[in-house]
């Protein structure tokens, strides 16, 4: 049987972790176990004590890094614990825990991975959603990557494939970073809608963050 | 000798630069190298300040009509310079930081759970076998979407 782990970065997210990891559900079918890890990048507020109140994993940073490092060293702590495939969620509840299993469903049908995709609809913020359009073509026009929602960090993946995907951005980047990887590596990458929730507009990326991830999909295409 | 104020100004505040470089290596921030180097440069800026005549032969010889044309092209080289190894300096201080920071937060986990195995119930990699996409009766075919 497969074991999973849900690494889910955090900071300053103490008022909300501890819903979202009521919500995930620790057994699926196909599955024999699903850890739940958390990295605390570097709260303030006690998230990681939050967190391990949930009976979650916490691994903690002691100074912020950024998304991008958290989740690399929250996948790394995965396969320590010997997790087959590992799975990225947000901790202030953009990412349903309840689509879980729809996300792991393909892995488990012969996936090497698997992402969410929100709709561009009314419910995402405009420039927001004007950014992560903007991205997503020009991902797609640098890359060949064919992703609904390059931005959408809700993944799972077989940690075999870590080698491969290992991302070296510490910040937001990571997201696009890991899709051109695994365009490169040729690995079969599926993808399931989900609802666009934002419940905070000023948390996750913003425009300058948008700025320096094109400049990113620029410096990989140009130097490499 | 009648100064304007403002080569009065420049020439204070190299003074001033090269006391607080020489404090600084006094403090060992830095070694006799990077001394010279600072020292050099508030000197030049000094000289050039009092005696801004001195450099009108090398701005002739650059094709440069003012003196200020020199001291700005100079200035701007030597500011990119700076940013330049700065840059490099803080990308390499990032990239140690982060290696550190990482390692550390692993080895921490690892104790923790050491003391608490409770919480730990995924079994070590080592004592099972990698399942295999591509093994089984289930396929790709029944994926939603497509690949990236």
């Amino acid at each position: 049987m497969v074991t999973a782990a849900v690494v889910i970065p955090a900071r300053n997210e103490a008022e909300r972790i501890e819903t979202v990891l009521r919500q995930i559900p620790r057994r699926l079918p196909g599955l024999a176990r699903i850890e739940v890890l958390v990295v605390d990048d570097g709260s303030q507020d006690g998230t990681g004590a939050a967190a391990r109140r949930q009976g979650a994993i916490v691994a903690r940073h002691e100074v912020n890094l950024g998304a991008g490092a958290a989740l690399s060293t929250g996948t790394e702590a995965a396969i320590r614990l010997g997790a087959d495939i590992v799975v990225h969620m947000d901790a202030d509840g953009q990412h349903p825990p309840a689509a879980l299993r729809r996300l792991l469903e393909p892995l488990l049908a012969g996936a090497d991975a698997c992402s969410a995709y929100r709709g561009f609809d009314g419910s995402m913020p405009h420039l927001l959603r004007l950014g992560n359009r903007f991205l997503g073509l020009a991902a797609r026009a640098l890359f060949g990557v064919d992703h609904p929602d390059t931005q959408c960090a809700y993944r799972a993946f077989w940690s075999r494939h870590w080698p491969l995907l290992a991302w070296r951005a510490t910040d937001y980047s990571f997201a696009t970073e890991m899709l051109v990887r695994a365009r490169r590596g040729g690995l079969r990458w599926t993808y399931v809608r989900i609802p666009t929730i934002y419940l905070d507009a000023f948390k996750g990326t913003g425009v300058s963050d948008g700025v320096r991830i094109f400049g990113n999909l620029l410096r990989w295409r140009l130097i490499g | 000798m009648n100064l304007p104020g403002i080569q009065v100004l420049a020439f204070l505040f190299s003074c001033a630069m090269a006391y607080a470089t020489y404090t600084a290596y006094r403090k060992h921030q830095f070694g006799r190298g990077s001394l010279a180097l600072w020292e050099a440069i508030w000197t030049l800026l000094g000289t050039s300040s009092i005696f801004p005549g001195a450099f009108a032969p090398i701005a002739s010889s650059l094709r440069l009509a003012r003196l200020m044309d020199l001291v700005v092209v100079v200035g701007m080289i030597v500011l990119g310079a700076i940013v330049f190894q700065m840059y490099l300096a803080v990308a390499a201080m990032q990239r140690k930081l982060e290696a550190l920071v990482r390692a550390r937060t692993l080895e921490v986990m690892e104790e923790e759970l050491e003391r608490e195995p409770v919480v730990r119930t995924a079994r070590p990699r080592a004592r099972r076998a990698q399942p295999s996409a591509s093994s089984g009766t289930a396929r790709a075919s029944s994926i939603r979407g497509t690949i990236v």
